[in-house]
């Protein structure tokens, strides 16, 4: 008598076996249409491209021991990393990207701009104030203060009395013209972001127009510089203030890829070429 | 016996042209029409915006790839698309591995000179979460040379150099500079005892991770580049760190 159970037995190992080996595109293609799994494939070669771009750069950053900033706008952090590490990430509130005459202009103008990475030029937004200490300090008094009264010497920067307070409101200028501008509430006015609601409309309006119509994409206008605008709250500000020092690299994260839109090739493929 | 007059036919459709609607019925019509035309109006524009923010939401932008017509075409495209996604895979996985082995490990330190504390790590896991205190960021310039300082942390991969107990403060021209005394000639009247703590660590280039005296301003911004921290936690880093262990400072 033959035995079926075995053959099943088989059959399902054979199958588990198969299944690790195949191999990561043919799966992400899956059994759809050809051209879907054109598109899949060409999207999945896109974001391993812009990954290998991403991890190209920060290894050369990682293989030094100085510090740098990934800039992620979408997500709004800026995580800094040493040694391909991150140490600490800064979460904004809301990110604004300006160009010139403070209007709003898109994160590939950005990129457009300038170089990347940037480094840090300048960091500047008042003086920096002198702050006294928390009123949860041990009195000096107090048993629990074991040291020399702070308050009977000079007072000055580093008396170990007074801490310095850091500006919860500036600009720290990069390279090429770009100002990270720290802020700790919206400066857009209601009537700017209207404005800028209504142009993003036509703006969609016309691209939609443009692909019934068939028509070009007009090119980028030029910009001088651009700030971008970082929300936080005040202890982030602050924060942030004394964690970011000129001689810092800041790396934009490139957007990912887009979709990937397939058209019919009007020439003949290469085989067929004679 | 009107002639004219078709059977069944009413005398009054015959006898007098329409009567005009009132004028009041007029005007009420040519309101409802314009009501009509706004409310088209404002719909037509309330559409054509939502339609717009939503399109700004997604991504306008799209990638073109030309796709060859012929399903010979599509069978050698698909073949080299998935030799080129295994390659990028491949070097990916190198990339990420070259990044891994740079990546910190066993016990390190870190200093988050934002929110002045001090991690001791090892691998992932915090040892000890320590409030320490780091530089103030302020500029003391000497009036008498064009020297200048920026009492800033420095900043990214260091490592302990040295440990210390009872360190001696060597004073630099900068502590003198800043209390308005003369910069002394002598090592001797340089030196000074008690004011670091009773351990230091070395971090080079005259930066230490040491003691103070004055623990209620730990957590402030007030050093000129040094790490201070709290006696017990000073204790526990000294003798838990080796020379060679590595400080990441951010």
């Amino acid at each position: 008598m033959f035995d079926w159970t075995l053959v099943k037995k088989l059959v399902f190992a054979a199958a588990l076996a198969a299944g690790p080996a195949a191999s990561a595109p043919a799966l992400l293609a899956g059994a759809e249409s050809p051209l879907n799994r054109v598109r899949a494939l060409v999207e999945e070669k896109r974001r391993l491209e812009w990954e290998n771009a991403t991890m190209t750069k920060e290894l050369a950053f990682a293989s030094t021991t100085a510090p740098y900033v990934f800039a992620d706008l979408r997500q709004r952090t800026f995580e800094f990393r040493v040694r391909g590490k991150v140490h600490k990430v800064y979460k904004a509130v809301a990110i604004e990207i300006h160009g010139d005459g403070d209007r709003t202009i898109s994160e590939a103008a950005l990129h457009a701009l300038a170089p990347n990475p940037l480094d840090v030029v300048d960091r500047a937004g008042g003086p920096l104030e002198l702050k006294p200490p928390p009123v949860t300090a041990p009195d000096p008094n107090g048993s629990d203060f074991t040291g020399p009264d702070p308050n009977s010497g000079p007072v000055h920067s580093d008396a170990g009395i007074l801490g310095v307070d850091a500006p919860t409101s500036y600009d720290v200028t990069l390279q090429g013209g770009i100002l990270l501008e720290i802020r700790t509430a919206l400066v857009t006015s209601r009537w700017d972001r209207i404005r800028d609601s209504f142009a993003d409309a036509a703006r969609a309006v016309a691209e939609t127009w443009r692909e019934w119509t068939g028509g070009s994409r007009p090119a980028l206008k030029a910009i001088q510089g651009a700030a971008v605008r970082v929300i936080v709250d005040e202890e982030t500000a602050k924060a942030f203030y004394h964690s970011i020092l000129p001689g810092e690299h800041v790396y934009f994260l490139p957007p990912p890829p887009p979709p990937v839109k397939l058209v019919a090739s009007l020439s003949p493929p290469p085989a067929a070429r004679k | 016996m009107d002639a004219t007059r078709h059977p069944g036919q009413h005398p009054s459709r015959l006898s007098a042209p329409p009567a005009a609607p009132p004028r009041r019925f007029r005007r009420l019509r040519g309101l409802a029409l314009l009501l009509l035309a706004t409310a088209f109006a404002l719909g037509g524009g309330f559409l054509a915006l939502q339609m717009g923010a939503r399109r700004a939401q997604r991504p306008t932008i799209t990638e073109t790839v030309a796709v060859p017509g012929d399903p010979k075409g599509i069978d050698a495209m698909l073949a080299a698309l998935d030799k080129e996604v295994r390659a990028l895979q491949a070097q990916n996985r190198r990339l990420e591995d070259r990044l891994a082995r740079l990546r910190p490990k066993g016990i390190y330190i870190v200093i988050d000179t934002g929110a002045d504390h001090l991690f001791v790590m090892q691998d992932d896991k915090v040892l000890r979460d320590a409030i320490c205190s780091t530089g103030s960021g302020v500029r003391l310039a000497d009036p008498n040379t064009p020297r200048s300082w920026i009492f800033d942390t420095p900043r990214g991969e260091l490592t302990v150099r040295g440990k210390t107990t009872d360190p001696i403060w060597v004073k630099p021209d900068w502590a003198f500079i800043e209390t308005g005394e003369n910069i002394p000639h002598g090592l001797d009247d340089r030196m000074e005892e008690g004011v670091l703590g009773d351990y230091a660590l070395d971090l080079g280039q005259g930066y230490l991770i040491h003691g103070t005296l004055f623990e209620r301003a730990l957590g402030l911004h007030v050093t000129h580049g040094c790490v201070r921290m709290g006696a017990k936690d000073l204790e526990f880093i000294f003798h838990t760190v080796k020379p060679g262990t590595k400080v990441y400072i951010v």
